[in-house]
């Protein structure tokens, strides 16, 4: 007994410690919005000297000809048609093949999987020049296309595995009742499917709000830029940067995230230990 | 029955999906498509982009400088794209290989090869000379950096040269007359007797990424008298015996603990201000490009000098550098060159353009400019000498036209030396392999 307590002690210490190691760089550039360049580069302190909240209010400012909050609405703009696409048609394309056989489905399964394995860089100029020719620049349709139409192979390869640990007499259950198979999808499986629905959401949510190198190349006006090439805006090689301000903005908009991240935690565990598990 | 509904909802999706699609193809073309004739007269509307890196300060100048120039000509728009200096570089070269790149692009002098070898990407300038007044430039530098294939592709937007900004209190305080440096062995000399004085002091101020890109090529230059790589053959322009030298030297800099040692200085490479040693003057010496050094990057205004960088007994060159920090061109695909080369004109050469981006993009290369930003203080005096000097002795071989690859091998070899990684003879030994296998690629 006592050795259990022990044991139980000194994990939640290690935990402890690994999660302040963790959390530090977040609370740090918190705490940095409020610092001058000087204090950023010298001290040593977690805690600024005064609580300076003017980084926020010039950060928000940004160079003057857009603000944040236009960042912020093309942020939205992109992220929630993109997450939303995204779910709906990597579970319609993981459903089609977890649960129906028809011919070349293990092909076109190993097709979808070996997409996974070509390297993003490679893909650069050829989807650019695709995604030209369609006349898709400098909107947002490179993102919100390839959500619509399944393109991400990690997320259905997830789903699938989710679905094939889902014991088939359900399906056959819900068929004698009278559903078809469209109904089966959406009364008998999505229930089920749900954690591992809201795990893609918070991955794909994360990815997209995160994307530096497609909203580079594929976004040209400023009127468009989202949160993360907006943060870049003003920093070039060398430059005399406020860090307060950039410091502030990047707390700002992770904050999203962040509340996002708590409030789904509970399933996003589910998801991903109940996936890997089953499959 | 069940296949029925799928197919019925698969076709749903499609039908929404394509619908999305159409439209935004629809939207795409909006642009001019009417060919531009004697455009400043006539009242046809011309949309142009502008697309450039840089702080702040650049952004809001330029964007005033765009204000003022659509204000004069009312049926010009001209469309910012602007940004930090992250993914400038892969942006750029997508668009062009593309073809969707801005009508004016600014970029940074020494990709110019990389950019070109996408094909003919910008216009020559020289079939705009009507429009687009260049004889207020320095000659001589536009002679050497505007011009690829025999063609004008780009024009300077200031002149940046290589500084060895000093803080000469730390020279007075360890009895070092900063004057009598001449030589690699005097700066030596001179970082052992500053580091003797007070065991923090570290005469040079560098970070392995300058060192090795940099001035590595700039050291090159005084022992060869050569560019890096003869652009046109792929070929070396040194010996082994000519790098060993190189080597040699920089490894000594690193153990007589002239530059301070390569594991501390790690945290601030390219941002050499921000090095707490620095803020503090325990470092006395650093060298950059002086469109690097901004508002701030020093505080010792006092005491700070522009020294002579140091040389060879025997050097070939000076090894200074003498580079524009940005080129401005106008892109083969653009609709209206003669529009765009107009504004280029008003950019470099009105009085009020020069006198609203001030010296955003360094000290200009016109003589004008130069004039009314010496005038009004826009740049600091200490980079006005440090320029007027690397432009008396700046080297001949910039070593613009180095293969990148080639660039990160040299770089390597100079990070192991740093990190003491084995001695500088094998060290060289590996670098000429990695070099003569790379550049062998190239050649074919």
């Amino acid at each position: 007994m006592k050795k259990k307590k022990y044991i139980r002690w000194c994990s939640f210490i290690l935990i402890t410690v690994i999660g302040i190691c963790m959390i530090y760089p977040l609370v740090w550039m918190f705490f940095a919005s409020f610092k001058t360049n000087e204090e950023i580069n010298l001290a040593v302190n977690l805690l600024p000297e005064h609580f300076d909240w003017s980084g926020f209010i010039k950060g928000w400012d940004s160079s003057g000809q857009y603000t944040f909050t236009d960042f912020f609405i093309n942020t939205f703009v992109i992220v929630v048609p993109t997450v939303l696409f995204t779910v709906i048609s990597c579970t319609v394309v993981a459903y089609g093949f977890a649960r129906f056989s028809f011919k070349g489905n293990k092909l076109l399964f190993g097709v979808m999987l070996s997409t996974l394995m070509v390297p993003n860089a490679v893909l650069i100029i050829p989807r650019y020049l695709l995604f030209r020719d369609f006349g898709w620049l400098d909107s947002y349709m490179p993102f919100w296309m390839p959500a619509l139409f399944a393109c991400y192979p990690f997320f259905i390869y997830q789903e699938v595995q989710f679905l094939r640990g889902i014991p088939k007499e359900l399906d056959e259950a819900a068929k004698i009742d009278g559903c078809n198979s469209f109904q089966i999808l959406t009364r008998i499986l999505i229930p089920i499917l749900k954690p591992s629905m809201i795990s893609i959401c918070i991955f794909q949510t994360i990815w997209t709000w995160n994307d530096f190198m497609n909203p580079l190349i594929y976004i040209n006006s400023v009127s468009k830029y989202p949160l993360s090439l907006a943060l870049r805006m003003g920093l070039d090689v060398a430059a005399s940067t406020n860090w307060n301000e950039i410091m502030s903005m990047a707390c700002v908009s992770i904050l999203p995230l962040v509340i996002m991240f708590f409030c789904l935690q509970k399933y996003f565990v589910e998801g991903i230990a109940s996936s890997g598990l089953k499959g | 029955m069940k296949k029925k509904y799928l197919s019925l909802f698969m076709s749903v999706i499609l039908a929404i999906s394509s619908v999305v699609v159409f439209s935004g193809c629809g939207n795409a073309d909006k642009g001019n498509k009417t060919d531009g004739q004697n455009t400043e007269s006539s009242d046809e509307q011309v949309t142009l982009r502008f697309m450039w890196w840089g702080d702040d300060v650049r952004h809001q100048a330029t964007l005033d400088v765009i204000e003022q120039y659509e204000k004069e000509h009312p049926n010009v728009k001209i469309e910012a794209e602007y940004g930090g200096y992250d993914g400038y570089f892969e942006k750029l070269t997508t668009q062009l290989s593309g073809g969707t790149a801005a009508d004016i692009i600014q970029y940074n002098a020494n990709t110019v090869s990389d950019l070109m070898a996408i094909g003919d990407v910008f216009v020559n300038l020289e079939d705009y000379a009507d429009i687009l007044d260049t004889s207020d430039f320095n000659q001589e530098f536009i002679k050497n950096f505007s011009y690829y294939d025999d063609k004008m592709i780009a024009l300077p937007t200031g002149i940046n040269g290589g500084i060895w900004l000093a803080n000469t209190a730390l020279f007075d305080e360890a009895g070092i007359d900063a004057e009598t440096i001449k030589t690699w062995e005097d700066f030596i000399e001179a970082g052992k007797t500053l580091h003797e004085v007070n065991e923090e002091y570290y005469l040079f101020n560098i970070d392995i990424e300058t060192l090795g890109k940099e001035l590595l090529g700039s050291i090159m230059a005084q022992i060869t008298g050569e560019d890096l790589i003869n652009k046109d053959t792929m070929e070396m322009n040194f010996t082994k015996e000519e790098l060993l030298k190189a080597f040699t030297l920089i490894h000594d800099m690193y153990e007589n603990n002239v530059i301070e040692p390569a594991a501390d200085s790690a945290p601030y490479a390219l941002k050499l201000n921000t090095n707490p040693k620095w803020i503090n003057h325990e470092l006395a010496v650093v060298y950059g490009a002086t469109s690097n050094i901004f508002d701030g990057y020093y505080d010792f205004q006092d005491t700070a000098e522009a020294l002579d960088m140091p040389q060879f007994e025997d050097a070939k060159e000076s090894g200074i550098l003498y580079v524009p920090p940005q080129m401005l061109a106008i892109s083969s695909k653009c609709e209206h060159p003669e529009v765009a080369a107009d504004f280029l004109n008003y950019f470099y050469n009105d009085e009020t353009a020069i006198n609203t981006l001030k010296a955003c993009r360094s000290l200009p290369a016109t003589e004008k400019g130069q004039q009314i930003c010496e005038e009004n203080g826009y740049v600091d005096p200490v980079l006005v000498s440090a320029i007027d000097k690397a432009g008396e002795t700046g080297t001949i071989h910039q070593n613009l036209y180095t293969p990148t690859e080639v660039v990160e091998i040299l770089q390597d070899g100079v990070e192991k030396i740093a990190y003491n990684q084995g001695n500088v003879e094998s060290i060289t030994d590996d670098t000429m392999g990695l070099l003569e296998e790379t550049l062998e690629r190239l050649q074919k």
